[in-house]
């Protein structure tokens, strides 16, 4: 009698556990925008900005409200979707991790008629990915250090001494690697994978850290741990003490893009609010704040000549920088990656 | 009648245990069995991703350089926590306990917490390089940091006290009357430590040893901060393969054969501890 009703409880308690699971899991309908989303961006300075010149103005006027997580990483999205549950409505790419999670099918198509845009670069409007900003990544010092001109110079340990630090990411490391290595800028891609990898086992012993947080280069820039970075131009350009420079630097988009499976009613408030981001007045506030120029071609009659000058868009500026290769990488990036890891296990 | 009595005592038992259990099979054997299905499915049953392990020379050096690491932590835990034991052991009782606190309080502060503050205490411009510089014994900053030493260090800081606090105890259920013995007979304070202080505290130490021995196998975070991505152990690798690759069968193979190994680590200290203690 007793062993009944213990089974018959337990049996109760799984039956509700698994109801449970399904109301934690509700089927999206499409009508109607949610009043809430959430955004997965790479936190920092950036989101700072963002958040003041975009989402926190358009949660006033919507009542939408915007939640956030961070920092985003490739891997993340990739296991978010594998697993099926995606409670995240816009996640932040570069151009190399947008043409991978397109080539691994992990976005949704975007709706531009109902993302409504105003006028846009064309190559920041793309088929999976709403192109938001530029950014770029290049050199950078702290004032008092002996400033270097190239990718040749930050490796020439001797010329110039003090520890390095890289990201902990294929897709800046190789490219900078073979322009240390002699290569020219216009010859840098299709890259040379193997000889990307010898030049990188010649700085590598000089790497005290391979930074996987953009703000990593600029706490140990500030803190004299190491004298050079491979670091992006917003976050060392918004510290006073720090210097960047364009030089050989990589120029690159920042995209949102919708991972699959996210839910549907979030995802139409999510893309309401990226009209917002075609706004070149907007784009003027988050660009004096971080120095990461917009999609809007209107953009620079809104910022200042000084400003204007510093912007990695700018046209002295765009000339001396490596802008990707996006195809390579399409084709390339999971080979890449893994033997990226392989590299860095191995040493 | 007592019989029947007792069946509906321990049948209350599992009624009340019956949610724990229910509990921790969904969220945590269900998991760690579905983990070990991955590890030997392809999706038809195959050792592949075992064999992939073996013989991607990656994978072994990431596992010898964790059993390095582990090993140099342990030696140096035993180092350093064995004559801070025996000294404990001779204090006065107020002394013993002000001293036990001392070693305690690290475990209330936060391990990411005390992890930084390793940089802040070895780095370039760290106290320690500072003072060092001041000093003339160095020209350069020492580089503690962002490599196996770095790790080292942290990792030593936070087993110390799981080394520490098993062989206080151990030593404190010795028989006071051997050594009183001993002495009476006329050993000296050398022999009595050598020949008979030592042997006895031998299984103790070789318990709280693979203790320390199997938490350093999965430490994550302190070679993650002080390694700056130089130092990679097996943890950090699975958060490579998981997060990054992304090869959630290789990681499933790789976990398992951690477990493994920790899981053989633990009879063995099982045995040790019941060992010394009959």
């Amino acid at each position: 009698m007793k062993t009944a009703s213990l089974c018959s409880a337990t049996a109760a308690l799984v039956i509700s556990c698994l109801s449970l699971a399904t109301v934690m899991h509700p089927t999206p309908a499409a009508s109607e925008p949610a009043k809430n989303f959430i955004v997965g961006d790479s936190g920092g300075a950036s989101h700072d900005a963002a958040v003041e010149a975009f989402f926190k103005p358009f949660a006033e006027r919507t009542g939408i409200q915007v939640e956030y997580i961070s920092p985003t990483s490739f891997g993340k999205l990739r296991a978010m979707v594998a697993s099926g549950n995606v409670p995240v409505s816009l996640w932040d790419l570069n151009g190399r991790t947008y043409e991978q999670a397109v080539s691994l099918g992990l976005l949704e198509k975007l709706n531009w008629d109902q993302i409504n845009p105003l006028p846009m670069f064309p190559e920041m409007r793309r088929e999976y990915g709403f192109g938001m900003s530029y950014f770029s990544t290049g050199m950078a010092w702290k004032k008092g250090t002996v400033p270097i001109e190239t990718w040749e110079d930050f490796w020439n340990v001797k010329k110039f001494p003090g520890k390095r630090c890289l990201p902990d990411r294929p897709d800046y490391v190789l490219p900078i690697a073979l322009l240390a290595d002699g290569v020219p800028l216009n010859k840098v891609y299709p890259l040379n994978v193997d000889r990307a990898f010898r030049s990188l086992d010649r700085i590598a012993p000089d790497v005290s850290v391979w930074w996987t947080s953009g703000q990593q280069p600029t706490e140990l820039l500030a803190d004299n741990e190491v004298a050079y970075c491979m670091a992006w131009n917003g976050r060392i350009m918004s510290k006073p003490g720090l210097e960047y420079d364009y030089n050989q630097a990589l120029l690159d988009i920042t995209f949102w893009g919708v991972p699959k499976g996210a839910p549907a009613g979030q995802v139409e408030a999510a893309l309401l609010a990226l009209r917002d981001w075609t706004i070149p007045k907007k784009q003027a506030i988050y660009a004096e704040r971080v120095f990461y120029p917009g999609n809007s071609p209107q953009l620079t009659e809104h910022l200042s000549d000084q400003l204007r000058d510093k912007m990695p868009t700018s046209p002295e500026n765009k000339d001396r920088q490596l802008l990707s290769d996006s195809k390579w990488w399409f084709q390339h990036g999971d080979e890449v990656e893994r033997r990226w890891q392989e590299w860095k296990l191995a040493r | 009648m007592w019989l029947a009595r007792m069946k509906t005592v321990k049948l209350r038992f599992a009624v009340m245990l019956a949610p724990l259990v229910l509990f921790v099979l969904l969220t945590f054997d269900l998991p760690v069995l579905t983990m070990l299905g991955w590890s030997f499915s392809n999706p038809t049953p195959t050792v592949r991703h075992y064999l992939y392990v073996f013989e991607t020379p990656v994978y072994l050096k990431v596992i010898g350089k964790t059993l390095r690491i582990a090993s140099l932590t342990t030696i140096s835990c035993v180092i350093l926590g064995y004559p801070l034991v025996y000294w404990l052991r001779g204090l006065s009782p107020r002394g013993r306990s002000i001293c036990l606190v001392l070693v305690l309080l690290p475990f209330w502060i936060s391990i990411l917490i005390r992890t930084y503050a390793w940089i802040v205490i070895l780095g370039n411009d760290g106290i320690v390089n500072r003072v060092l510089i001041a000093m003339r014994l160095v020209h350069q900053p020492v580089q503690f940091l962002y490599n196996e030493l770095g790790v080292l260090i942290g990792m030593v800081n936070v087993l110390l006290p799981f080394f520490v606090l098993p062989l206080y105890a151990a030593f404190s259920r010795f028989d006071e009357r051997c050594f009183q013995a001993a002495a009476s007979l006329g050993g000296s304070r050398r022999a009595i430590f050598w020949r008979l202080f030592l042997p006895m505290s031998g299984p103790s130490v070789a318990a709280s040893a693979t203790l320390v021995f199997i938490l350093s196998l999965g430490f994550y975070i302190t070679p993650a901060v002080l390694g700056g991505g130089n130092v990679t152990m097996i943890a950090n690798m699975l958060d490579v393969l998981i997060n990054t690759l992304p090869r959630w069968e290789t990681a499933a193979a790789l976990s398992t054969i951690l477990m493994i190994t920790i899981l053989i680590l633990y009879m063995v200290n099982y045995r040790l501890r019941s060992g010394f203690s009959n």
